[in-house]
Order: structure tokens, then sequence, then C-alpha cells
């Protein structure tokens, strides 16, 4: 077993136990600290809590029949003080607002040192954060969010410099600079923070407060549950979110992020509750982390064409690994905000279950020349009861103008300031099983073709009694039922060793593909 | 007199026409702000009659749809639109008298016909052709020279009220209006604080200055200053009803800069 630690705090840890085990680990695990018993695990990446501020610990991980299978040493950071909220006159009994007085701790915490949330549940309303400190969100521990929409701070979208030369931009929502409510926790132009423990953050959301009549704008766009806005080195470690307003995590122009062994819940019908939402922002590591989603579980998005065409700045350098992804709209989705382009994302030894789509793709004409999708790599995953596991869509048919003859068009149109490109794909070491609509859906704009997909190793499975559905969300496309593969629109097609079960009709469709291999 | 003693007289002794524009926008603005029953119940009663009389089928329309009955009203609204789909356009896009003489319509039709247009994309049309707006409003900016005309000044009047009417949601095409609209006003600034400018103008001129500090279009901070001052000309609820209609307007705007201030 490889052994590696992926983040650590004055009072945790965050192992990646690999055993060749994708989010589970292959067998049960007992945990010993110092050869004392710690816990049991049996999930990949591995948190440990309850530690001491700057001590040394020898983690040592045994089989149950208690053969050693591999150890780590490390020490704790350093801890100045602790400030508990309870001091600060937070109540925790979930009727009092206690937002100003864990407001007051936050705001006077000296660096490296922790704000303690403890057992208790705190009604609350916006709690914004401070750099160079540590909040822990204790076990019992939940942070409850108020649904009287007016009792939240507005960010505005966009607020101009007094010479009129530059804009300062807070608010953000679907990829254009306009007003919403704060975050449940926000941080602007923070760095090096970590939020980590076991408990909850609960965004209250449901059908009778901010998911009613959710298209409406009233005052100002829905919340985030953690808005991060050009932030640095933050980390979130281990806590449960839950019931979001809207997306549930969105790092906006932020870099340096962590986010490890947490668990995303949103119910399946609640709108546009992605869990994960990088949005510009760089070198981002999702690990170990449980997605339950009523909208997409990872979006990866850059904004629409104003931002993309004003920051270009595109969202680079993800790490996506042991994940499990359940029930959502797209595993790991890319746009359809990526006006400033996705790059160099990697997602391995992941777990899809339930989603609709594995890997999904949404862009379309209008997204601007710098929606540059490029260096996409998806390999190790396994994938159970996905709709669709692979999916590329340039015609999708969101925003008023979606199903204009603009847009929709499948004649090839000028390349020009508004044409987005799709560049490579590669997907490696994947098994899908029990899927139902497709096994592949790729199609990209005439004008700009996908420039390459490769497949390598991939195993398609389709259920018996597989559903039929539309395979991409666009004019013009039928819904579907056990279809091969389907790529149109593609310069260059790869195929080493894919291998397909089930499906009905023909093996493989290549329109407009001008080259394929098969190896 | 204030201007509910004269919408009292006006409604009793006047019979509202196309001139009655600026009072219905002015009727409008001051049910849009007003922050009592009774003052809303005078107000919208004063948008109808004067919007019924006087056949003015703009942006009343939609304030007259969102208040009284929806049924009537969206009649209306569909009826004007269908007008509007088929009243000649020239080569830039923008109404025309006909074909064969593409010079626009006259601002009184175009101060009209915009900002409906804009409203009825937003209610009803999903927002779908916003960029339309774009391109036809581009067209006019090169004319924009002097900014001191009645007819430039119409032109500001009647963009301010279409980006009122939009949704920012299609940030690009708000964005670009906006460009539009700060870029006309700069030009105009030199002429409207150096010199001496006509009553009407001044008065619409500030109207649009202040309405742009409260849609946070402008810095308030450096323009209100401007447009308080061009709004400090006689104000007169008299026999001129468009100087009666923008003493209005211009009321409602000083009034809803003030109570954020």
């Amino acid at each position: 077993m490889d052994i590696r630690m992926i983040m650590k705090t004055a009072r945790s840890v965050s192992v990646e136990l690999y055993d060749g085990g994708i989010y589970y680990t292959k067998k049960k695990y007992d945990i010993f600290l110092n050869g004392e018993k710690w816990q049991n695990t049996d999930t990949v990446v591995t948190t440990l809590y309850g530690l001491k501020p700057d001590s040394r610990y020898k983690i040592t991980v045994a089989g149950e029949d208690g053969r050693e299978e591999g150890s780590l040493n490390i020490t704790t950071e350093y801890e100045f003080v602790t400030l508990n909220v309870r001091d600060f006159g937070a109540k925790g009994d979930g009727v009092s607002d206690d937002t100003s007085f864990i407001q007051a701790a936050i705001s006077s915490c000296p660096r490296d040192s922790r704000v303690l949330i403890p057992r208790g549940t705190y009604k609350v309303t916006s709690l914004f954060l401070k750099s160079d400190i540590n909040i822990e969100l204790a076990k019992g521990a939940v942070l409850k969010a108020d649904t009287e929409r007016f009792h939240f701070p507005i960010l505005p979208g966009l607020i101009e410099s007094y010479d009129e030369m530059d804009e300062y931009n807070l608010g953000s929502w679907e990829g254009n600079p306009l007003d919403m409510f704060a975050g449940i926790i926000s941080g602007i132009e923070v760095s090096n923070v970590k939020i980590y423990g076991q408990g909850t953050v609960d965004g209250s959301a449901d059908f009778d407060n901010w998911w009613k009549n959710e298209k409406d704008m009233v005052g100002a766009f829905r919340p985030r549950m953690l808005f991060l806005n050009h932030c640095d080195n933050i980390k979130v470690q281990g806590i449960f979110f839950h019931n979001s307003p809207a997306w549930t995590i969105h790092p906006y122009f932020s870099s340096n992020l962590v986010f490890c062994s947490l668990k995303v819940e949103n119910p399946a019908q609640s709108p546009n509750t992605n869990g994960i939402v990088p949005d510009s922002s760089e070198y981002v590591e999702i690990c170990g982390t449980r997605f339950s989603s009523g909208d997409d579980c990872v979006a990866v998005k850059s904004g629409k064409i104003y931002m993309g065409r004003k920051y270009k700045t595109p969202c680079r350098e993800l790490h996506i690994y042991q994940c499990l992804m359940e029930n959502g709209h797209g595993a790991v989705t890319i746009g359809s905000e990526m006006a400033g382009g996705v790059i160099d994302l990697l997602v391995e030894k992941c777990r899809f279950n339930n989603t609709d789509r594995g890997l999904r793709i949404k862009t379309r004409r209008g997204r601007g020349k710098d929606a540059v999708v490029d260096q996409i790599t998806f390999r190790d995953i396994e994938m159970d009861q996905v709709l669709a596991p692979f999916t590329a869509n340039a015609f999708y048919y969101c925003d008023p103008d979606g199903k204009t003859e603009f847009v929709q068009s499948r004649e090839s149109r000028p390349v020009n300031e508004g044409t987005p490109e799709l560049k490579t794909f590669c997907f490696e070491n994947i098994t899908a099983n029990n899927c139902h609509v497709s096994a592949t859906y790729f199609e990209g704009l005439p004008e700009r073709k996908i420039e390459q997909v490769t497949m390598r190793n991939i195993t398609v499975n389709f259920a018996e009694d597989a559903k039929c559905d539309l395979p991409i969300m666009s004019e013009g496309v039928e819904p579907c039922s056990k279809k091969g593969v389907f790529m149109k629109n593609v310069a260059h097609l790869i195929f080493d060793n894919v291998k397909m079960f089930g499906h009905e009709g023909e093996v493989m469709e290549t329109p407009d593909v001008d080259r394929v291999d098969l190896i | 007199m204030n201007y509910k003693e004269y919408l009292n007289q006006y409604l009793e002794e006047k019979t509202p026409d196309k001139n009655s524009i600026f009072l219905v926008q002015g009727c409008m603005e001051q049910y849009l702000l007003a922050e009592t029953e009774e003052e809303k119940k005078f107000f919208l009663s004063c948008l109808e009659n004067i919007s019924e009389k006087s056949g003015v089928r703009g942006k009343n329309l939609f304030v007259l749809y969102d208040a009284a009955d929806k049924e009537i009203y969206r009649e209306k609204i569909e009826d004007k639109m269908e007008s509007l789909r088929q009243c000649p356009r020239n080569s830039d896009g923008i109404f025309c008298e006909s074909q064969e003489n593409p010079t626009p319509k006259p601002w009184d039709f175009l101060y009209e016909a915009y900002p409906f247009y804009m409203s009825y994309e937003t209610y009803f049309h999903n927002k779908a052709d916003y960029g339309d707006f774009y391109l036809q409003m581009r067209k006019f900016e090169p004319a924009m020279v002097r900014c001191v005309t009645w007819e430039d000044t119409c032109f500001l009047m009647m963009l301010i009220d279409v980006i009122d009417s939009m949704s920012k949601e299609i940030f690009e095409h708000y964005r670009s209006l906006k460009e539009i609209f700060k870029r006309t006003i700069k030009k105009c600034m030199p002429a409207l604080t150096g010199g001496e400018t006509e009553e009407k103008v001044s008065l619409a001129m500030g109207y649009v200055i202040v309405k742009a500090c409260n849609l946070k279009l402008l810095n308030g901070e450096k323009y209100v200053p401007t447009g308080m001052k061009l709004m400090d000309v006689p104000q007169g609820y008299g026999e001129d009803e468009v100087i009666a209609g923008l003493s209005m307007m211009a009321e409602s705007v000083k009034r809803q800069y003030l109570k954020y201030e």
C-alpha cells in the first residue's frame, strides 16, 4: 500500500491509502496513531481528527488481520491560540442569530490560530473569512443558515472605479458579474485559510424558500454555501455541506485550493445545486469527496463572454481524484460557462454512480475565442448506472438565444470572435457498467472540429432495461437507448482497445470525422 | 401648484394626446416610487387615464400589465408588438418611415417604441433579441455630437429607459448599451456644464444623468451635482405639458436619489 499525506492542520491530517481501490479501499483497515488504535477506515482518502498541535505522529495502517500494510510519519502544524466562539457570545441554540459573535471571533483571530465552533447549532447569515487563520467546525457543530433572503448582505456584481477606467467585481451569477447574496461563508481576497472538521454547514434551502421560483432574481441572486473570490491557498477538509441555496462551493478567480474528504449533498430536484464549481481558478485539488447533487457534481467553469473576454482567465491545472459522484446531472462537467477556457484537467480514480452523464462538456457558439478546452484526461474511472458516460455538446441550448439558428445550425459558419474551441481529450482505463443511452456522444462544431479524442482501454456495458433519454441537450437530437459510439465533427479519433456490450444498432457512427485510428 | 394638483386639473380640463408622453412617463415613475397605498392608487389612476386617452403605448403598458388587468394589457402589448414587427426598418435596422424613405421615425415614436420593445423582449421573448438593440443604438451614436439639441436629448432619454428595461443576465448586451450611453454622456458634459441650454433640454438631461446615477451607470458622486443643477430650472406645472411631464420625471429621480443618499 502507498500512503501519502494530502494535507494537514494543527488538529487533523488527511492521507491517501492507495491499495488499488477507487474511493473505497479494497478492504477495511485499522489505523493506529503512535501505536494506539485510532479508527478504522474503508475509504482511500481518510482523515484523522482530534490530533494535537505541533506533535509528531506515526500513522500505521493494518489490515483486519493485524498485518501492517504501511506507515507514515507526520508532524502537525503549530497553533498559537484557540478562540472558542462561545466565549464571544455565540449560543449555538439554533434560535439566536450567532452571526456577529462568530464573525467577531474570526475577525479577532490572530495568525496561526484556530476559531473553534464546538458542538451546537448556530444560526447564521453570512460569515466572512480572514487571512492566515484556521476554522474548526467540530463534530456535532452545525452552521445553519437563515432563510430570509434580506437578512443576507448583497455582494454587488460590479463597482466602477472613481476614475471610470476600471472596475471591481464582487458578486457573480452563472458566469456574469451580477449582484448576489453573500455566501454563508465568504472569502474575499483572503489567503492561507483552513476550514476543517467533522461539522456541518446546512444551507437550509428548501422548495418553500430559496428553491421556490428559482429563476426569479429577488433582491440579488442566490447565495453559495462557500464563496471564495480571489482567494489563495485555501484548504477545506472534512465538512458536510448540504441543502445549498445554489452552487455549493464556488471558488472564483482563486488559486491553490484543496477540497478534501468533504461530503456535499443536495436533493435530486434542487435547482442549480452544483457541488464544487471551480470558476476561473487554478491549481485546484478535489479528493476524497462524496457528491450527491441536484445538478452537476463538479462543474468546471470560466465565465460567460463578458468575463471571458475581459479577464481571459481559464480554469487550469485541476486534479480530481478518489471521489464518489452520485445522483447528479454530470459527474464532472465542463461549461457551459467556459468563455475563459479550461486547460489541464485530470480526473482519475473516481466512481460515478447513477449520474446522468460521466464526463459532460457543454459549449455553444457565442462563448468566444478564449473559450478553449484542452488537455482533458479521465483515467481509472468506474461508472455504474450512468446514462451516458462520455458526452461533448457544442450546441448546448442554454441562455435565451440558445435555441436560435445561430446556436443550433449544423451548417458550418465562419469562425469568428464568438467561436469556442474543443481541443484534446483522453480517456483511459475506464469501465462503464449499466449504461443506458449512448456509449459516447460527441458533437463538435463543423467550423471548428474537436481536435483529438483518444479512448484507450474502455469497456461499456449497457443495462438490459436501458432507459431512453437525450444523449445531449440540443435541438434536433432524438432520445435514444443503447446507442453505440457517436462522434461527429472530430478531427482525429483514436480508439485503442475499446469494447462495448449490449448496444443496439450501429457500433460506431463517425460523420464528419477526418481521421480514425483503430488500434 | 404641485404635480398632484396639476394632474387633477389636467385630467379635468385637457385631452391627452401623443404630446402627453412625458406626463405618462412622469406618472409611471411616480407610481413606481410611491410608498403609500394612497399615492400608488392616485398615480396608477392617472397613468391608466392618460395612457388610455392619449394612446401612448410604450413601457407604460408593462407597468399597467403588472399593476392592473393582465388580460387587457397583454392584448394591448401584443397589438403594439405586432405593429412594431410590421414597421419598416432601414438598412441600419432602425424603425423608419417606409422602405422607400429610410429616414428614422421621429423621436416621439422612437422614445415610445424602443423601451417598449426592450420591455417586451424581457417580459415575453426571453431576451432572445437583445443583440438587436446594440446594433441599432450604435448607429445613432455618431450623430450625437453636440448633445444639447432636443433630438440628442431624446436619444439619451430613450436609451436610459431601454437600459432600465433590460435584464443584466445577458450581461454583454447590457454592458454594450451602457458603454454607448456613457460615451454619449461624456461627449455632452462640456456643453451641459459650459453654457446655457434650452429649459426642456436642461430638465431632460438632468433627469437622464440622475436616473443614470440611480441605475449605477454613472458615478453619483461625480455626476449627480451636474444633474441636479441642470434640473434646477423653473419647473412648471402650467400650460406646457412637456415641461410638466419632464418636471414630474425630474422630481421622481431626485426623490429616488435622495432616498438612498
